[in-house]
């Protein structure tokens, strides 16, 4: 029995899955500070590693249609056991969604909107993706496809307008950096913008046709991970080894765009498609939050706690950090930890126990 | 489980409250009577039902060889042609009658005989309940009794003021069919068919109303339109319980989707040519008598963008008009938000020349910008209310009044800075070149405007997701309300924000028609070209 009634298609999963890794082209600056201008390196390497792990996720939902991420771990992992994992996944749900409703109010405390209060505007961000979350996945997956228009648009525009300002030569050396940091660095890669798309075990549920989302899980993926490609090469071009003085380079960079005096101050483009697309990644992983807990707890609809966790998320993003430097700090060294097992871990092993097990038995299909 | 009860409560109550309408307007008693075969009798209960009503007329007359037979013609004066209720009925009853050889065996107390060698109009039919004999005399037939008949004859004579077919006042054309609907439906439909000569082309008809009793039609092609949207429009209207029925708005209102949106879900228009081309594609039409608006359904949000002289024109500048028109809807709804979150929190994307100059205009100016936004928006909807409900000679007045003596005295006292007015009539004039959205934009310009005051361009972003979530979850008959855009439908997007040329647009639009959409599909390859020396050669 799943709660969630709306069905989506496998393309829409596509645009779902390239929205949300584009969601993180934010984050994709808790990196830079360690690997400089070798941050398109790291990218590359962690979506070799990680395309695998993210098919299995996909092949993992291929072999349980209909089935969402805690219905699964119940059949892999027996009664007990599962929800233990289930409980785990939520608290990573849980906590990876504060951080990005905190990161939309540092993203505007910091660069636009300086005098506002913190709260209000995670106040009214939460507010629009628990509007989003009662409207339900369909609604939310017929859209993605505008989101990641806009974001490619916007990404290949900026690219454009700065190849005047661009030196290729800014790249150079190639392996400078001591192996330790990159290595941290294509982890936090892999765990943040790509990892994160485990959420997607619970939306792949809603699949009316699980034929062909092995290949839309990987062209998703593929989509994303070229738009934070294009975001850093870009980066590292215009402003070489200077990003990592700047709290976002991102914005630093668009901010050097002057086409004739006409074509200036183009920082407001970079807001507005970082805003959007972050919004879909909340309102996504919000949704994956309030299905997992109600589907844990066996109610009939998720929408009765919709409002209280949107409470408890503000709660949340306000006060678990005291600065934008404390966030990166834990997110760098604390936070890809802890979510690691889940990421690269449990869904592999879920897959394999399944087979051995020769999982799901049509008669064991019904219990949970 | 508190709100489980309390939903049950508000169930409870609304459901004695539409038993309450229900018995209001339940029909009168001894209605369902069937007519006496008694003359006299049957006259004394109509005029004892309708016994206040001072314009019904009844005639008594005697008629055939020897004035043997007794007969009597019930009208209501107001509403019939009494021309022809003499020149068809009473005179072959009265005198034509005698002209016929065999006319003393005929029995003409059976109303088919009359029916047959006597009346002359060829709208009549026989009723024998007492209620459906007022139904017609209410609607304007003339009603034949003949003593020792259980039966009547209704004779439709119906007289009717008609206004002529003019051009509509709301969607006036320069290129384009200059008529326009009137209040009368049978002439609206004769409008229609005159369009569409097409055997398949179905007129149902719904009488809707208790006390109206209003005519309203479904006119749609049975081959072309979707079978389970008429069977969806037939069983929404079969739901209205309501007393009267006095304009297409009433229905609009009752078989929408979403009675919660700011956004219209079923579009109306005054213009044949507009509707014809509705339901060629596939829609369904609903035609209400007494009001020259005329419905359709389903609708997308993108034919609010659309003029029918966009197909009359040539592709390129149709899709330049098309593309003015959608930014003048971003204008109309978000004009003055971005102005106010430009001028309050986001200064600094200001060109600096533009800046100085708006920190000028802003100089004397008391009021913060959003309060002055507010002013000035509130000021132009007053003036267009007040445009709108005043004689017309009257309005113009105000309009001047309003707009150029009351705008430039405010900006030279230096309430308004001179800036705010040019975002406020640029934002006027944009709001009305896409009619069909002017309520929904109108309302979405506040909201903009209050999130932009709040929270900037944050508070803006937030609202426009917030409005195309909703956009998104609307659905008008089962057609998602964003198509072809959203779901994304790459043959629909010929016609969304250019116009393709007609000879490239030959499918019907996907959503609409669902069932097999591409039969009836025109060839391809219409594609006009100039003749080749070779075809001339070879004829």
């Amino acid at each position: 029995m799943s709660i969630e009634k709306g069905k989506i298609s496998s393309q829409q999963l596509l645009f779902l899955i390239a929205g949300f890794v584009q969601g993180s082209v934010l984050l994709i600056d808790f990196t830079v500070g360690l690997t400089e201008h070798q941050t398109w390196m790291v990218i590359l390497a962690a979506l070799a590693i990680t395309t695998p792990v993210v098919l299995s996720y996909a092949v993992l939902a291929k072999r349980f249609p209909g089935m969402n991420l805690v219905q699964i771990n119940d059949m892999v992992y027996g009664r007990f056991l599962g929800k233990v994992v289930s409980v785990y996944y939520i608290f990573f749900f849980l906590m990876t969604l504060s951080f990005n409703i905190r990161d939309v109010g540092e993203l505007y405390t910091t660069f636009l909107m300086p005098d506002t209060p913190f709260v209000f505007l995670l106040v009214v961000f939460t507010a629009t993706c628990t509007y989003a979350v009662t409207k339900g996945i369909e609604v939310l997956a017929r859209i993605s496809h505008l989101f990641v228009v806009t974001g490619i648009f916007i990404l290949i525009s900026t690219f454009i307008f700065l190849i005047d300002q661009m030196d290729f030569s800014k790249f150079l050396p190639f392996f400078e950096l001591p192996f330790i940091r990159i290595f941290q660095g294509i982890h936090i890669v892999s765990m943040i913008p790509f990892g994160e798309t485990v959420a997607f075990l619970i939306i792949m549920g809603c699949l009316n046709n699980t034929e062909h989302v092995v290949k839309n899980t990987f062209f998703g993926l593929l989509i994303g991970a070229v738009s934070l490609l294009i975001g850093a090469a870009r980066n590292t071009a215009v402003l070489g080894r200077t990003q990592t003085i700047w709290t976002s380079p991102s914005f630093q960079s668009i901010r050097l765009i002057d086409i004739g005096t006409v074509l200036t101050r183009m920082d407001f483009l970079i807001g507005i498609g970082q805003t959007i697309l972050i919004f879909l990644k909340c309102s996504l992983f919000f949704y994956v939050l309030v299905v997992a807990i109600s589907q844990l707890l066996g109610l009939k609809s998720y929408l009765p706690l919709v409002l209280p966790l949107a409470a408890i998320e503000v709660i949340i993003a306000a006060t678990v950090y005291q600065s934008p430097v404390d966030h990166t700090m834990i997110t760098q060294n604390a936070g890809i930890i802890y979510s690691t097992p889940l990421v690269f871990i449990i869904p592999p092993l879920s897959l394999l126990i399944a087979k051995i097990r020769g999982l799901p038995k049509s008669e064991r299909g019904k219990g949970t | 489980m508190f709100g489980y009860l309390f939903k049950k409560i508000r169930y409870f109550s609304l459901k004695n409250k539409n038993e309450c309408m229900l018995q209001n307007t339940k029909p009168g008693k001894n209605n369902s009577e069937p007519i006496s075969p008694d003359l006299e009798k049957n006259l004394e209960v109509i005029k004892g039902i309708l016994r206040d009503s001072s314009d019904v007329t009844t005639h008594e007359f005697n008629f055939g060889h020897d004035r043997k037979f007794k007969g009597a013609l019930i009208f209501i004066d107001s509403l019939t042609d009494k021309a022809e209720i003499h020149k068809n009925i009473l005179q072959p009853l009265m005198y034509d009658v005698l002209l016929l050889q065999n006319n003393v065996d005929m029995d003409f107390t059976k109303i088919d005989t009359i029916r047959k060698n006597l009346i002359s109009t060829t709208d009549n039919l026989k009723v024998t309940l007492l209620s459906d004999l007022l139904d017609n005399l209410l609607a304007g037939a003339a009603i034949l009794l003949i003593n020792g008949s259980k039966e009547a004859l209704v004779i439709k004579s119906e007289k009717r003021e008609s206004r002529g077919i003019e051009e509509p006042g709301t969607e006036s054309v320069v290129r384009g069919p200059r008529e326009g609907f009137v209040e009368n439906v049978k002439v609206n439909i004769a409008l229609l068919r005159r369009k569409i000569k097409d055997t398949d082309l179905c007129i149902e008809k719904f009488v809707i109303g208790d006390k109206s009793k209003t005519d309203v039609y479904i006119v749609y092609i049975k081959s072309v339109a979707n079978p389970k949207l008429i069977e969806e429009i037939r069983m929404r209207l079969k739901r209205i319980k309501i007393e009267a029925i006095l304009e297409s708005g009433y229905i609009e209102q009752f078989i929408e989707d979403n009675p919660y949106s700011i956004f219209p879900t079923i579009s109306n228009s005054e213009k044949p040519d507009k509707v014809a081309a509705k339901i060629l594609e596939g829609r369904a039409a609903i035609l209400v008598d007494g009001t020259p608006f005329v419905l359709v359904a389903p609708m997308v949000f993108i034919e609010s963008f659309q003029s029918v002289e966009d197909y009359y024109a040539r592709p390129f500048f149709a899709s330049v008009i098309r593309i003015i028109r959608f930014l003048s809807y971003i204008i109309s709804t978000l004009g003055p938000a971005i102005y106010v979150a430009l001028t309050v929190f986001h200064q600094e994307l200001i060109p600096t020349q533009l800046l100085i100059s708006i920190a000028e205009g802003r100089e004397r100016v008391p009021f913060p910008a959003i309060m002055e936004a507010f002013l000035m928006l509130f000021a132009f909807d007053l003036l267009r209310e007040a445009g709108v409900r005043l004689p017309k000679s009257v309005g113009q007045t105000v309009g001047i009044v309003g707009a150029i003596v009351l705008g430039q005295a405010s900006v030279e006292a230096g309430l308004i800075s001179p800036i705010m007015v040019i975002v406020v009539s640029s934002t006027a004039i944009a709001s009305f070149a896409v009619p069909a959205q002017t309520d929904s934009g109108t309302i979405l310009r506040y909201i903009y405007l209050a999130l932009a005051g709040i929270a900037g361009g944050f508070g803006v972003i937030m609202g426009l997701l917030g409005t195309l979530l909703h956009l998104a979850s609307l659905r008008s008959f089962g057609t998602p309300y964003l198509w072809p855009v959203v779901p994304l439908n790459f043959s629909g997007l010929k016609d969304v924000f250019i116009r393709m040329p007609l000879w490239a647009m030959s499918k019907r639009p996907k959503a609409i028609v669902w069932n097999d959409f591409d039969s009836n599909n025109q060839n391809p390859g219409l594609m006009p070209s100039p003749y080749k020396k070779d075809n001339i050669d070879s004829k």
